[in-house]
């Protein structure tokens, strides 16, 4: 019993040492020069630099569509290279990887290129589009999906020919959990967003996410900008918690 | 399942998945492949693999490459022995407490910029600073080490707990009775029955690792940071402020070959232990 | 019912009849389109700053040095006031003229019959006002924070953080309106103030209510763009941007141009008053700067004309000629990384014929090297510094057109120094750029107060004796001797090192050497105002909160008590006249340092463009007329001192000097490499020592030549 509760205490000191770094910025970001409790630097966020608002909502844009168009598009990616028997299947599948490890730099200058002769560069959907179809999606799908037995798969096949109904009655139910566990890794990630930012939308301050602003922002005004920046993350995270751990639980090799 | 035109269908399906790949990651990463053969951007003459050379000897690709293959091995061999040990300690707890597996999760989506504040106050003060710039490797890139294994250990446990408490109890309970206790159980019963799972999280967490330049760079504030942090993102970066493309493109293929190389490596291995083939 | 229908039928009528009135107040005489001529006032004022008009028409005009004149309509001199040495913005309130004092910061007012200065309002928190309105019972102060720190925004909005303050004459009460993104005010004769803003991505034209504090947008006048002042009447809206001054009807949203080219500053620079538009700037295409107030009388058919003219109407009508309008041709698109007011894109179109396009260039290097990397067809020339990434790059990888094809171009190669000659040949063998400026921070001297203080003039050779010289120096308040830009100045000193010592080009550079140690410790331990213990008031700026100790700020303008300044040539050739002044060369860190640092722009073409042959063709006209394409500046880039006869006072023994400094020059270049600031924060610090600090620098010079 002892070792029980010794092993408590150790592991909610961890705990709350990886908390703590959140609850600081809070703090901080009730602090004002020195005086111990007071909302100005709220103020100063909201009232006296009232367009930071606006780059919030630019965030929340980028990181909603891009998770709703990555889920999406992922999906019978994700499918095919589960389930479906191909020629050059696993090779594809490695390229998929290395890609999706490979620094941004990498790919910049041609991508910039790329947007610029199609006439997206500092326009909303320079910042989304490359996102959109990250490899990432497809390679968490592809393990969510290689879990579900064979069999089941099978006896649906001999019910209906249609993939579209095969997918979306059979194998969707099976991935609510992890779907869920995606959008909200994806969210977080494109939450993040910055590099692209800085380089795509160069000329069109208006349409930079916050995180991009954050840097910018005067010294005492930082820790305010910071929690708000990292409240809607809070949120889905006390929405979701449960389900992505259920999800990540789900998974059988 | 598998006759033609079923495969067709979902080909059909995948192709605005696909088209958006190719167009995005695949196409502009060819080109920069094409852009690693030739001289610069704006005269395009093939060099062939003179750049490779270049590259190669030049001693600072070298530093970069060996760092962060230094930090991608520790960094993931110390990720995962903090995860498997939170991990185990948590399963022993009881189930009220189980709620604590978020408070290791939440780093994990958190924006870098509004972390990197605290983390300053924390690691960039007077200090620690003196520390660092005398102490050894170590010392200098710790913040680094400290930030990664914060971040990422939250999937990790999450994945490993729900492995550990899905083992099989009565082979457990079999090794007890036979007489087999702690460390021991824990070397020859417990490991390879998480074995894929720890596979699993080791990938994850070695691409994780080359993530870590964001927080790198917003930390130490500058394009030349302490000779133990300078990773290779950190030499694509100063090429690409110094128009030298072709350089960066080739630090990307040999970068992407070793990844290529070394995740292949963990695939055979890991296919070697699992019986299951479908990773 | 019929009844009904009645009744509403006339109520129809009564309401559609009293729509139709209108409810302008009677402007004193309708503005009918004014046509110009000048008269020549009998005292000519040295330089203009400011003026406001009394309701009488009687013209208060500010000089610099603080002179108030004040001048009949008809242009005779009426009188002089003396004790407004601090005003830098006037306005006539209620019979009385009120004013700035840049020194106490505080309005204040002067009363016009027995010339008593009363103080009005406490200190003002803002370092510039612009200008002063009188709208109503109040005062209003159109005030920057900082004057050098403005943004660029789109759709050419320049921010200079503006703020409104509302200033009760009778109780001094200062209120900061809040209101935020105001570019111009204009107090009109209904008593009522106006002011042109950018808000909400559009330019518009706004009333501010006096009594209530409120704005209201009145008219969006996005098409317009950028101004820098404007008067509104009666639905007229006279408006100046930086080429022209423009009538537009608003009722009817006809325009017409009324001056072209005349550039109008903001700060009382135009009114109106019974019938007349006054307004005061500068002709962007005649030789002299000429300042100018008119004032048109429609009833009198003249205006007074208060500057320094050069009357030589020879040389004037010469260059009539010799800029008379070429055809349209088409245009060019330029890419800059600066307001386009400092471009005179108008006298380019009136040689060639071709109209420029400005494309704001991004100050953040990364976007404007993937930019060009990429290959953007949009953008034709380039204007850039040698000394930047930028050049760097795009000369070793060779993105630029050739320009050799141009005999006007080599021609003018050949009347420019060797050492720019040089700079404009690429390794090739091409010339690659066309140099616009040069400019260069010397020391300036009176020769006088230098005998006064019994200074030798071989003390401001050596970094050493310098330093040593500025310890010497008074500190009472009635004499200055200044650095102007210390960040600058520590700057410059690596410059020198850098080109004597370091060759980046072979990959020799080595900064742990006794000198630079030394020089690094010099500069950053104290004696640059950036250190947190700036321990030699030399080098802190006046706007310091030691104000006082050295110099008084009105010390810095007032030639009779300026011992000696750092600060750069074209601030003084423009600005003012080199009468009296003597110049020397920046002080050297040792005797290996044997050339001047100078800076330079140029311009280059962009190998993606559509339009290389028109972009050619712009070029060879800046040529013809290169010291009136940019503005405020200097261009000191040739040879033969008779080409400068035209421009600057070459009889003046400062001139002598300049030229002399100027032939000796060397261009900073240093291919990109600047040294860390953290590193330099570090240090100030206290986090890295001396050592390590160099140490640090010498490992980012290696890295950065040999990655």
């Amino acid at each position: 019993m002892k070792k029980r509760l010794l092993l408590l205490i150790i592991l909610t000191i961890l705990a709350a040492a990886y908390v703590f770094p959140v609850v600081l910025t809070i703090v901080n970001s009730l602090r004002y020069s020195g005086s111990a409790f007071t909302l100005r630097q709220y103020g100063e966020f909201f009232f006296t630099n009232h367009t930071a608002m606006l780059y919030f909502w630019n965030s929340a844009l980028y990181a909603g569509a891009i998770t709703a168009v990555s889920i999406i598009v992922s999906f019978p990616l994700g499918f095919l290279f589960a389930k479906v028997r191909f020629r050059g299947r696993d090779a594809l599948f490695f390229v998929f990887v290395v890609v999706m490890l490979l620094p941004f730099q990498a790919t910049l200058l041609p991508n910039y290129i790329q947007l610029r002769d199609m006439k997206l560069l500092n326009t909303p959907l320079a910042l989304m589009l490359p996102m959109m179809f990250t490899p990432f999606a497809v390679f968490l799908y592809r393990q969510f999906i290689a879990a579900i037995p064979n069999e089941l798969l099978e006896y649906a096949t001999l019910e209906t020919s249609s993939v579209i109904k095969l997918l979306r009655h059979v194998v969707m139910p099976q991935l609510k959990a992890p779907i869920s566990a995606l959008a909200v890794l994806i969210f977080c990630e494109s939450w993040n967003m910055v590099e692209q930012a800085i380089i795509f939308a160069s000329e069109a301050p208006d349409i930079m996410p916050l995180s991009v602003v954050l840097t910018r922002l005067p010294e005492d005004v930082v820790f305010a900008g910071a929690t708000i920046y990292m409240y809607p993350v809070l949120v889905v995270f006390l929405l979701f918690r449960e389900t992505l751990q259920k999800a990540m639980e789900k998974f059988r090799w | 399942m598998n006759n033609k035109r079923f495969k067709l269908k979902v080909f059909a399906l995948c192709i605005p998945g696909l088209a958006g790949f190719i167009m995005f990651f695949l196409w502009p990463f060819g080109k920069s492949l094409w852009y690693s053969f030739i001289d610069d951007v704006f005269h395009k003459n093939f060099v062939w693999f003179d750049n490779y050379r270049m590259v190669l000897g030049n001693r600072y690709f070298r530093l970069a490459l060996r760092n962060t293959l230094i930090f991608s091995f520790v960094g993931v061999g110390l990720l995962l022995i903090v995860s498997l040990a939170l991990s185990m300690g948590l399963v022993r707890l009881d189930r009220r407490y189980h709620f604590m597996k978020s408070a290791f999760f939440l780093p994990m989506l958190l924006p870098t910029v509004s972390v990197i504040f605290a983390w300053r106050l924390v690691f960039d003060n007077d200090v620690y600073f003196a520390w660092m710039k005398d102490g050894g490797p170590l010392l200098q890139t710790l913040p680094i080490y400290v930030l990664y294994i914060w971040k990422n250990s939250g999937v990790n446990i999450i994945l490993l707990t729900a492995a550990l408490s899905q083992l099989p109890g009565e082979i457990i309970e079999a090794a007890e009775l036979d007489g087999v206790r702690g460390l021991k159980l824990f070397r020859y019963v417990t490991m390879p029955l998480i074995t894929p799972v720890m596979f699993f999280v080791g990938i994850l967490s070695f691409v994780n690792s080359l993530k870590i330049f964001k927080e790198s760079y917003l930390f130490y504030g500058t394009n030349y940071p302490l000779d133990a942090a300078y990773n290779i993102q950190y030499y694509m970066n100063n090429h690409f402020l110094k128009f030298n493309y072709h350089n960066l493109a080739c630090a990307s293929a040999i970068a992407a070959i070793i990844l290529a190389i070394i995740i292949s490596l963990i695939y055979k291995i890991q296919n070697k232990f699992t019986e299951d083939v479908s990773i | 019912m019929r009844r009904y229908m009645l009744y509403g039928l006339l109520l129809i009528i009564i309401l559609l009849a009293g729509c139709s009135t209108s409810d302008k107040k009677d402007a004193e005489g309708d503005v009918k389109l004014p046509s110009f001529q000048k008269i020549t006032v009998s005292n000519p004022a040295s330089e203009v700053v400011t003026f406001t008009v009394s309701p009488d028409g009687n013209l208060y005009i500010l000089e610099a040095g603080g002179l108030l004149t004040v001048y009949k309509n008809d242009g005779t001199l009426m009188h002089e006031y003396e004790n407004t040495s601090d005003f830098i913005a006037v306005c006539w309130h209620d019979g009385m003229v009120y004013a700035y004092d840049a020194v106490k910061q505080q309005i204040v007012a002067l009363d016009t019959k027995d010339g008593s200065i009363k103080k009005i309002t406490d200190e003002l928190k803002a370092e510039e006002i612009l200008k002063l309105a009188s709208a109503g019972e109040y005062i209003y102060a159109l005030a920057v924070p900082e004057v050098h720190n403005y943004e660029l925004g789109p759709n050419g909005y320049i921010n200079f953080g503006e703020i409104l303050y509302r200033i009760n004459p009778k109780t001094g009460e200062v209120i900061d309106t809040n209101e935020t993104n105001i570019i111009a005010i204009y107090a009109a004769s209904d008593g009522k103030l106006y002011y042109y803003a950018y808000r909400d991505d559009a330019y518009a034209l706004y009333t501010f209510g006096t009594k209530d504090g409120k704005s209201a947008k009145l008219y969006n006048l996005d098409d317009i763009g950028y101004i820098t002042a404007f008067v509104y009447e009666n639905d007229y809206f006279i408006y100046s941007d930086h080429e022209k001054v423009v009538m537009l009807n608003l009722s009817d949203n006809t325009e017409k141009v009324i001056e072209e080219p005349i550039l109008i500053l903001c700060g009382n620079d135009m009114t109106f008053l019974k019938g007349n538009i006054i307004y005061f700037g500068y002709y962007t295409d005649k030789p002299n700067a000429i300042n100018s107030v008119y004032i048109e009388d429609i009833n009198r058919n003249s205006h007074a004309d208060i500057s320094d003219i050069d009357n030589d109407d020879k040389k004037n009508k010469e260059y009539k000629e010799f800029i008379e309008a070429a055809e349209e041709k088409g245009s060019v698109a330029v890419s800059i990384p600066f307001s386009k007011v400092y471009i005179n894109s108008s006298i380019v179109k009136r040689i060639s014929g071709i109209k420029t396009v400005f494309i704001s260039q991004n100050i953040d290097n990364q976007a404007v090297l993937t930019e060009i990397m990429a290959g953007n067809p949009d953008v034709d020339i380039y204007i850039t510094t040698p000394a930047s990434y930028l050049a760097e790059g795009v000369l070793s990888k060779g993105i630029y057109v050739s320009l050799n094809n141009s005999e006007i171009i080599k021609n003018y190669k050949d009347k420019c120094f060797d050492y720019i000659a040089d700079a404009m040949t690429a390794p090739s063998g091409d010339i690659w750029m066309l140099p616009l400026q040069l400019d260069s921070y010397v020391i300036w001297y009176i020769p006088e107060n230098i005998e006064k203080f019994d200074i030798d003039l071989e003390e401001f050779r050596y970094l050493d004796d310098f330093l040593k010289l500025s310890e010497r120096m008074p500190r009472t308040g009635n004499y200055a001797a200044y650095v102007e830009t210390p960040y600058l100045f520590a700057r410059s000193l690596e410059d020198q090192y850098d080109m004597t010592y370091n060759n980046f080009k072979e990959k020799k550079v080595n900064y742990e050497t006794p000198l630079f140690r030394d020089l690094f410790d010099k500069m950053w331990s104290g004696w640059i105002m950036y250190s947190p213990n700036s321990r030699h008031p030399l080098f802190r700026s006046s706007h310091d909160d030691y104000k006082g100790e050295l110099m008084e700020e009105s010390a810095r303008f007032d030639k009779t008590r300026v011992i000696y300044k750092y600060d750069s040539i074209g601030e003084q050739l423009n600005m003012s006249s080199l009468d009296g002044w003597r110049v020397l060369p920046m002080p050297r860190l040792n005797s290996d340092v044997k050339k001047n640092s100078v800076n330079i722009s140029c311009a280059f073409i962009n190998p993606h463009s559509k339009n290389k042959e028109l972009a050619l063709e712009y070029l060879e006209a800046i040529t013809k007329v290169p010291f009136d394409y940019w503005s405020y500046t200097c261009v000191l880039l040739f040879k033969d001192k008779e080409m400068y006869a035209d421009r600057y006072d070459i009889t003046q023994p400062a001139f002598e000097d300049i030229y002399n400094i100027v032939k000796d020059g060397m261009i900073n270049s240093r291919c990109g490499f600047y040294i860390n600031g953290n590193i330099i924060d570090d240090y100030q610090n206290g986090r890295l020592t001396l050592d390590e600090a160099i140490a640090l620098i010498q490992r980012e010079a290696e890295m950065w030549l040999n990655e």
